[in-house]
């Protein structure tokens, strides 16, 4: 019997020792096979998206990419502490909060390229390009028409009214797009305003608050809650599936908060020329098309077509405010969020 | 045993150790950075509820998963009922299943009320496992020779579970439970799922929103004492009390024979606990998965089967070799300083994951610098990461199991001649072979399963099962991570079917 187990196990380590040998042999002819002309990204956005995007990129250039995919500040302490070794050369991430810290960390290098500053409008760039916004993602609020009617609807401030009492949902303050609104509010109205505003938010919460927009909008939808703020692009998913899908959106007239997924060339980027190759090509009206529809998202550059699904809940007014104010404001976002309660 | 041995024993038995030092050494280093504003704001608003949420979460997952580990361990080990061979094993699968995955079940059907109940339910049901199993080996070992002599001598039975069956489950399960509890610590998909603050969940706020990974280091270092704390706690208990005299191969006690009603009412309780811990959250997944099924199915996917299981197989092996060296230091070179190294290189498991996953890439990196591009390299020092992550899923059933090998035999072998190699290869070596296995699936699986530590030190477009998984949960899309998950499971079931051969 014990004998029996014994020998179980060495056929075990034997068959674990080829199986990882012959890997690491067929892993080492890959990377051998390698094209001389390659990038390499860091990128936070989801693998399935993003990847076609870089195939679209390198069957126009030839020029390969390699990437790896992690939360956008993981990512940065990765770059920190690769300093001068890094094989990155370009760094893209969602959220101007996340943007932002990079920026400050000096991980980025400032781009002069007079096609990026021709394709992007500058309230989408950080002031020397340090970093540029790629797709931008708008964070607006949606609502049970059966429940409410479009015109008691307003702004994100009047969400703290006593109106919508018991009657509005929100996502959770660990999540970063929630930061970022706070974060242009502080920017925009100041610090006090906005944390009278978020304090009535929490005193009109009808139930806790959701980990996800997809479950918020879920909510809305069966009735937990009338109204609630969400990213757009997480109800074209949901209508997608689901046309008859009983929320709607609704667009503030004084501005809707605006988030980007961008990126920017790595400072230590030994490889600076087709880094900048890359971003131009990303803010071209074709590749800001592709960047816009993997995700339902709009495009930064104006001449790019937005998804005939998004584009049905027509045009909207953008906060006009440039973003990479907002992030320099999400460690106070966040605090202000803590001191009122909001989870 | 020879001085020279002795003293390599010592050196190797560090390494482990050592390692790990890397990523701590890290987090120290950036804690010593902390700005006291933030700290003083930490404090204030958030650090007190996640302490209190994260002592009773851990309390109460400790208590039930060991009701739900000991019972079935209990009544598996004792009678004879319908299914009981095909439960013995079958009660091993919710390991398969991410604790995370079922925290979404649990949500998208009971709703987030009550997380601390849902929680310590769902963490419960994922981990009772490793108690099971470890407390299952350790049912089966009591020797019926034991218990026949001690009903023939009058003893009460509260003094035969006091004197045969206490000293032979209690350190197993203290053993089962430090795992348990360092799961639970260190979790922190499935109270992410409910927004449940705990102490992992503000280190985190504190590095991606408060943008502080100074602060949260620091937290980290306070989570670490927490565990040291709990870690100390386990071994304190089971601290000398087992020494089973037995020659290795004691008589297995008999299974009682149960009347067809008695039969059906055990099958019942625990088809009815396997099916809350597995069942249910396999059926949703089913549910979820099978439109996605199709598309999920295609060239890559073997490509992705085969990553996971090199990657498990590789991190269970070395794992279990680290584990195996630190577990004949503490029986041969029992120094105090020996005693220390061995408890304290076992902590990875308690820490957060993307924690101590960045924590050892940032030390590579500051070396190296970056080597995806050198697949080898990469899945080496992969291996080594994960392998002190989860070196105490190896060495808790190792040690558990040494400890029970009587010094008696070990000496009666020496006098009669035999040889370090011999004593280690007749005695130990089938002594151990068990638990061995077992230290090799947890990690395996565990592996399988793992996802910041894999994503971070991957080769460039290595893929593997729980890569993709993230990929769709990072988003918030539960539904469609339905498919990979289930292929997760199914690929689980091979390293488990392996064990349950060995069980038999």
């Amino acid at each position: 019997m014990n004998l029996r187990i014994i020998i179980n196990m060495r056929n075990l380590i034997k068959t674990t020792q080829t199986l990882f040998f012959g890997a690491m042999v067929l892993a080492s002819a890959v990377s051998v096979a390698q094209d001389a002309k390659a990038i390499t990204i860091y990128t936070s956005s989801n693998e399935t998206f993003i990847r076609p995007i870089f195939e679209e990129f390198t069957k126009e250039t030839g020029v390969k990419v390699n990437f790896i995919s992690d939360k956008g500040p993981v990512l940065i302490e990765k770059l920190k502490a690769e300093g001068e070794k890094s094989s990155a050369d370009v760094f893209m991430t969602v959220d101007v909060g996340n943007l932002w810290l990079a920026s400050q960390a000096g991980l980025l290098a400032p781009t002069k390229s007079s096609v990026i500053e021709k394709n992007i409008p500058s309230q989408y760039r950080e002031p020397s390009n340090e970093w540029v916004g790629l797709s931008i993602r708008a964070r607006t609020l949606f609502y049970n028409p059966k429940k409410v009617k479009e015109t008691e609807l307003k702004n994100y401030q009047d969400l703290a009214s006593k109106k919508w009492h018991k009657r509005l949902c929100l996502r959770t303050s660990n999540n970063v797009y929630n930061q970022s609104l706070v974060a242009s509010f502080i920017e925009n109205k100041g610090a006090k305003e906005t944390e009278s505003m978020v304090k009535g938010w929490v005193g009109n919460l009808a139930t806790d608050v959701f980990t996800s927009d997809t479950l918020l909008l879920k909510a809305i939808e069966d009735g937990k809650c009338e109204v609630g703020i969400a990213n757009s692009y997480y109800y074209a998913r949901i209508l997608k599936e689901n046309p008859d899908f009983g929320v709607k959106v609704f667009w503030p007239t004084d501005g809707v908060h605006v988030n980007v997924m961008g990126g920017g060339v790595v400072k230590n980027s030994s490889n600076k020329k087709e880094a900048v190759r890359f971003l131009e090509w990303a803010t071209t009206p074709k590749a800001q098309k592709l960047f816009a529809s993997m995700n339902f998202e709009y495009p930064v550059n104006q001449a790019a077509d937005v998804d005939p699904l998004v584009a049905a809940w027509g045009k909207f007014n953008a906060d006009k405010m440039p973003l990479f104010k907002a992030g320099e404001k999400q460690q106070a976002a966040v605090q202000l969020m803590d001191r009122v309660g909001y989870r | 045993m020879l001085a020279t041995a002795k003293i390599l024993l010592r050196v190797f038995s560090c390494v482990p150790g050592g390692l790990l030092l890397l990523p701590l050494g890290f987090l120290l280093w950036k804690s010593f950075q902390i700005s006291s504003e933030l700290l003083i704001h930490v404090e204030k608003y958030l650090l007190w509820e996640s302490l209190r949420n994260t002592i009773l979460l851990l309390i109460s997952v400790l208590l039930l998963s060991s009701i739900w580990g000991t019972l079935l361990a209990w009544i598996i080990s004792r009678f004879q009922f319908v299914g009981r061979s095909f439960f013995r094993w079958a009660l091993l699968l919710p390991l398969a299943l991410p604790a995370y995955v079922v925290s979404f079940v649990w949500l998208a059907n009971f709703g987030q009320s009550m997380p601390l109940m849902q929680l310590s339910l769902i963490l419960s049901f994922c981990l009772f496992p490793y108690i099971y199993l470890i407390v299952l080996e350790s049912f089966e070992r009591i020797d019926q020779n034991h218990l026949e002599v001690a009903s023939s001598l009058g003893v009460t039975r509260a003094d035969v579970i006091r004197r045969i069956y206490r000293p032979m489950l209690l350190p197993a399960l203290m053993a089962g439970i430090s795992l348990v509890g360092m799961e639970t610590l260190a979790d922190f998909g499935s109270v992410s799922v409910f927004n449940f603050s705990v102490f992992t969940t503000l280190v985190y706020r504190s590095w991606f929103s408060l943008q502080s990974l100074e602060t949260a280091a620091f937290l980290a270092m306070l989570h670490i004492l927490l565990l040291l704390v709990f870690v100390f706690m386990t071994s304190l208990t089971s601290k000398g009390r087992l020494v089973d005299k037995n020659s290795g191969a004691p008589r297995r006690a008999l299974l009682k024979k149960c009347s067809t009603f008695q039969s059906w009412g055990m099958g019942f309780i625990v088809m009815l606990i396997w099916s809350i811990a597995f069942l249910f959250p396999l059926f949703q997944l089913v549910q979820w998965g099978v439109k996605d099924l199709g598309a999920f199915v295609d060239a890559r996917l073997l490509e992705r089967i085969s990553n996971s299981l090199i990657i498990a197989a590789a991190a269970a092996l070395v794992t279990l070799i680290f584990a195996m060296i630190l577990t004949l230091a503490q029986r041969y070179s029992k120094t105090s300083f020996q005693n220390y190294v061995s408890r304290l290189s076992v902590i990875g498991y308690g820490i957060p994951g993307t924690v101590i996953a960045v924590g050892w890439m940032v030390s590579l990196a500051v070396a190296f610098g970056s080597f995806h591009h050198l697949p080898y390299v990469a899945l080496l020092a992969l291996t080594l990461g994960l392998a002190t992550r989860f070196l105490s899923l190896a060495q808790r059933p190792l040690m558990t199991s040494s400890e029970r090998i009587s010094w008696t035999i070990e000496e009666s072998a020496r006098s009669l001649g035999a040889s370090t190699g011999r004593v280690l290869l007749k005695i130990h070596k089938p002594l151990l072979a068990r638990a061995a296995g077992i230290g090799f699936l947890f990690v395996f699986i565990d592996t399988l399963k793992e996802m910041p530590m894999t994503l971070l030190m991957r080769p460039y477009g290595w893929d593997t099962l729980s890569v993709r998984v993230y990929q769709f949960t990072s988003d918030g899309m539960w539904e469609e991570a339905a498919a990979p998950s289930l292929v997760l499971v199914a690929v689980s079931l091979v390293p488990l079917w392996f064990l349950r051969k060995r069980m038999q």
